[in-house]
């Protein structure tokens, strides 16, 4: 091998080295400066208010870019040339390497280019790649180091961000969570309910649409205020169109005074023959019922107090005891309520079994407490049954749908035979004809009954029973369009709470909501006497369950329906309490936020309305606007698109 | 002669040369350097420096050691041009009749000690000009060549100095170096006190002929320089023109006009001769650095304001080598 050749190998292995040792010291600066960035962005997330996330993703692409840099700088190959220029400066070799290399390649130079090559030759002898280009840590490697304790150290640091900021923070979150619960609340009901006018199931999809929205965009509160409150206003103008048709607005108040009702006759009569069945013919009484429960409970605790410390029953006590049970057993038997566990108890207090004797008689009262519940509910669907009317005209009338339904179809049963006597059919028509001017409030349902009469009364049944037939489908419609109509006021209860909990800032949970309920019922707060305005208002909400089984009330009903005792509670007694806004004087000013009461506006008519709409709303919501001005306030805003 | 043999002939030569001139020069090791490096590399040499120095017995020493034809020209403001160059004279011919004949000026030697070159006036300095650029005079209609070697060594005290004309820019140029001769050290100067007023005078000796010269010129030729080597100096050159791209910044700022294609000439030249010297067969970026300020200090034009700030070429000169990187191609790793 001539010294040119050996020159070139080894020019040749040392280049190979070179690549890995530029990727190496690559990989150190792709690290370095992705470890710069990623401080930066954890200096920023300290100081601005950006998503804690970001310095998470900037830190990974901080170490992936040190891999990048690797391998870019790994795969530009390098020349002998450049290494032999390297060796050069490294080894102080007065380019001899790099000359030589040259006039090897360019040939010619005679005598000195041997002279050369074998000067280089001596100055690569002693030239070893590896020694020359370790795998070390370069020294940007403890500007890594440094720049990562930096990092870490400000993991510790709290981050700083002003009063309006972490206001704003919480107001993304709180409007995130609200737009999380509209979803979940629309597809609920998206679930349960199928709507079926092509209009107006979009209220629900429009809940889901805003709510999604809210959850996934950053909102400020104002933005989600005004779109809340747009979404509201077309619900609300839906509503009010619904509202116009009379026989929904009958149906309506039917629904609202009979909650849970279903005024479907049969399935009535059927769970009332299950109810008997189960209670038997005798006890029907719940009162009776009640009074042997608390008899018994009695019963229960004066033994458990007569026991003494070893379980036992001293013999007076047990006597009086077997005496007491007999006679409540009597009293059992007298009302029809078999008792099994009371005669169990019987017997454990015979045996001066006491804890036999406890467990048997608290048994006992539960069974008593279970049929007078089911008494109960049986006494309410008579109620139910009685309130029903009896013919088709008293339940149009009273807005008994279902019931109403009920009665087509037995009358559609009835025309199937085709064989129908004269009295019944003039029965039939009677009762047609009476129905005829309640179902002018139902649509098309009077022109319907009225050909079914007529065409019956011409003896054309099939025609009749097809005419009643569409009655009833009428009817189903209007009782669809009623559901649909509930959905639509549930859509604007949840956009209700969910301007409460975005304007107020507070939790979805929290927002359960003073003011009127559904049914026009009213929700907790209204009509106490509460003192709403004090700290205990702005306590969370009490989830779990209470344990009210001590409580006595004096009394259950309304306010007014009943007399109160002279003796009651003095912090139930109302006062007077002065207050500090006359009504009759005019109305102080406020101050809002966010609204310029000076200067040019440069807010478009279209756009002003909403907003002024969103900031009274969140006015109102936080308690900004005396009580005694917030109807006139709420109802002028409302109107104001009118 | 093996080339082997030339380089050993050309150090040893060398070396012999240096040893006999600082026989007599005391200290100033890097203008006897100076000095010997233009010789080898067949340039003129300008000297500065304030009078007493040893300008001129280095050049006389210089002189002495080399076995060539040497006049001294002693230059005064009435110095005229012919009194360099020479003159035709009316002459008697042999056989009764009258001719003109050339009169060789002091001109035509192989080695011309211009002493004080600057205190004659700028048309008697220009008369040099062709000389010292094409080795050839033409007077009286004929053009006479010069003989081989030549070389002219001048002298010149800083032109603040009383009665001194500048050298044209042109005639600057064509000076291979511009040494400038400091004071001694207090040891030189010591050693010159003793040598000048206790000793006898040290004589030398010719140790060089006139054909080794030449052939040492030659060998100097042959020496390799590597493309980015002589980039380097390219790029120095270049970093010196003003108001271009490759200019460094501190020319722009100070300098009027840059170097010409000749300094890039007279570094590579030099530190070919530089290489040889320090025991080297190739050119490195070291011997273009170290011959980088006399090669270009003269043929560097400042402006006023670095004549009024008092930058000088040399300072220039190593804010350029500063800038200018050695190889922008190395591998970095």
């Amino acid at each position: 091998m001539s010294d040119i050749e050996w020159i070139e190998g080894q020019l040749r292995e040392g280049t190979k080295r070179s690549r890995l040792i530029r990727a190496w010291h690559g990989f150190w600066r792709g690290l370095f400066w992705g470890c710069l960035v990623w401080f930066a962005s954890v200096v920023i997330f300290k100081v601005v208010p950006i998503h804690e996330q970001i310095s998470v993703w900037v830190g990974l692409l901080g170490a992936l870019s040190a891999f990048g840099v690797a391998a870019a700088a790994g795969w530009k190959g390098v020349s002998m040339a450049e290494f032999a220029r390297f060796v050069d400066s490294r080894r102080g070799a007065k380019e001899r390497v790099s000359t030589a290399f040259e006039m090897s390649r360019t040939g010619g130079g005679g005598g000195w280019r041997d002279l050369v090559v074998a000067d280089a030759v001596k100055v690569l002898q002693g030239t070893d790649p590896r020694k020359l280009m370790p795998f070390v840590v370069p020294p940007i490697g403890r500007w890594i180091v440094l720049i990562l304790a930096l990092g870490a150290g400000l993991g510790f640091v709290p981050e700083y961000r002003t009063a309006e900021q972490k206001r704003a923070l919480q107001d993304v979150a709180n409007i995130q969570d609200t737009g999380r619960h509209l979803v979940e609340f629309a597809k609920r009901n998206l679930d349960v309910r199928s709507p079926v006018l092509e209009n107006r199931p979009k209220s629900f999809e429009a809940v889901q649409e805003l709510g999604e929205h809210l959850a996934k965009a950053k909102v400020t509160r104002n933005d989600a205020l005004k779109e809340l409150a747009a979404l509201a206003d077309r619900l609300t103008q839906e509503a009010k169109e619904l509202s116009k048709d009379p026989a929904l607005k009958k149906l309506g108040e039917q629904s609202r005074s009979n909650p849970g009702r279903t005024g479907n006759e049969a399935e009535l009569q059927k769970k009332m023959d299950a109810l008997s069945r189960q209670l038997g013919e005798k006890a029907g009484d719940p009162k009776a019922l009640a009074e042997l429960q608390r008899d018994l409970e009695k019963a229960r605790e004066a033994a458990a107090g007569a026991t003494s410390d070893g379980g036992q029953l001293d013999s007076q006590a047990a006597r009086s005891m077997a005496e007491k049970l007999a006679e409540l057993a009597q009293q059992a038997q007298a009302l029809g309520v078999p008792l099994p566990d009371l005669e169990k108890a019987i017997e454990a207090l015979k045996r001066a079994d006491v804890d036999q004797f406890l467990k048997s008689l608290e048994s006992a009262e539960k069974s008593l407490e279970k049929m007078e519940q089911m008494a109960r509910a049986l006494e309410s669907m008579r109620e139910e049954m009685h309130a029903l009317g009896k013919n088709l005209a008293e339940q149009l009338k009273n807005a008994q749908a279902q019931a109403a339904i009920g009665t087509l179809a037995r009358m559609r049963k009835e025309l199937e035979g085709g064989a129908r006597s004269d009295k019944s059919r003039l029965e039939m028509i009677k009762e047609l004809r009476d129905a005829l001017e309640p179902a002018r409030s139902y649509g098309k349902v009077a022109e319907h009954l009225e050909a079914g009469s007529r065409k019956i009364g011409e003896g054309d049944l099939s025609g009749g029973r097809e005419e009643l037939a569409k009655a009833s489908k009428e009817l189903e419609n209007l009782m669809a369009e009623m559901a649909e109509g509930e959905s639509l006021m549930a859509s604007l209860d949840a956009l209700q709470r969910a301007q409460m909990a975005v304007g107020n800032g507070i939790n979805w949970g929290q927002c359960k909501g003073a003011g009127s309920a559904r049914g026009g019922k009213p929700s907790k707060g209204v009509g106490t006497w509460a003192d709403e305005d004090s700290q205990l208002a702005d306590l969370p909400e009490v989830t779990e369950r209470w344990d009210n089984s001590d409580v006595q009330r004096q009394d259950m009903d309304a306010r007014g329906v009943t007399d109160r005792p002279e003796d009651r509670s003095s912090a139930l007694v109302p006062t007077k309490v002065k207050g500090q806004i006359n009504p009759s004087a005019p109305m102080p000013s406020i101050t809002l936020k966010g609204v310029s009461v000076k200067g040019q506006s440069r807010v478009g008519y279209t756009e002003a309305i909403p907003a002024a709409q969103s900031q009274a709303q969140s006015a109102l919501s936080q308690d900004q606007v005396p009580r005694a001005y917030r109807g006139a306030v709420r109802d002028y805003f409302n109107d104001l698109k009118e | 002669m093996s080339l082997d043999a030339r380089i050993a002939d050309f150090r040893t030569s060398y070396a012999a040369l240096r040893a006999e001139v600082t026989k007599v020069i005391v200290g100033h090791d890097a203008i006897v350097d100076g000095a010997l490096i233009a010789l080898m590399a067949g340039g003129h040499v300008l000297l500065e420096g304030v009078p007493g120095l040893g300008k001129t017995l280095l050049v006389r020493t210089l002189g002495q050691v080399l076995d060539l034809s040497f006049n001294r020209v002693q230059f005064t403001p009435d110095l005229m041009p012919a009194d360099i160059l020479g003159t035709n004279l009316v002459v008697e011919s042999g056989h009764g009749g009258r001719e003109f004949q050339f009169q060789h000026g002091p001109i035509f030697a192989n080695l011309v000690l211009a002493d004080e070159i600057n205190r004659a006036t700028p048309k008697t300095q220009s008369a040099m000009l062709e000389a010292m650029q094409e080795k050839s005079v033409t007077a009286g209609g004929a053009i006479r060549k010069l003989g081989e070697p030549f070389f002219v060594l001048a002298t010149q005290n800083p032109i603040d100095q009383e009665g001194t004309y500048p050298l044209p820019e042109a005639q600057l140029d064509r000076f291979f170096f511009k040494l400038v001769v400091g004071y001694p050290s207090a040891a030189e100067l010591n050693e010159v006190l003793i040598r000048t007023t206790e000793g006898g005078n040290v004589q030398v000796k010719p140790v060089l002929q006139r054909e080794r010269l030449i052939a040492m010129q030659g060998l100097v030729r042959e020496v390799p320089v590597a493309s980015h080597v002589r980039d380097y100096a390219v790029r120095l050159i270049l970093a010196t023109h003003p108001k271009t791209e490759t200019a460094a910044p501190i020319t722009n700022q100070y300098l009027r006009f840059g170097s010409s294609p000749r300094g890039g000439q007279t570094l590579i030249l030099a530190a070919k001769v530089l290489a040889l010297t320090k025991n080297r067969f190739n050119v490195g970026f070291e011997d273009i650095d170290e011959i980088l300020v006399p090669a270009l200090r003269h043929r560097l034009i400042a402006n006023f304001e670095a004549e009024a700030a008092g930058i000088t070429t040399d300072h220039i000169l190593s804010e350029i080598l500063k800038f200018v990187p050695k190889d922008p191609a190395t591998l970095r790793v």
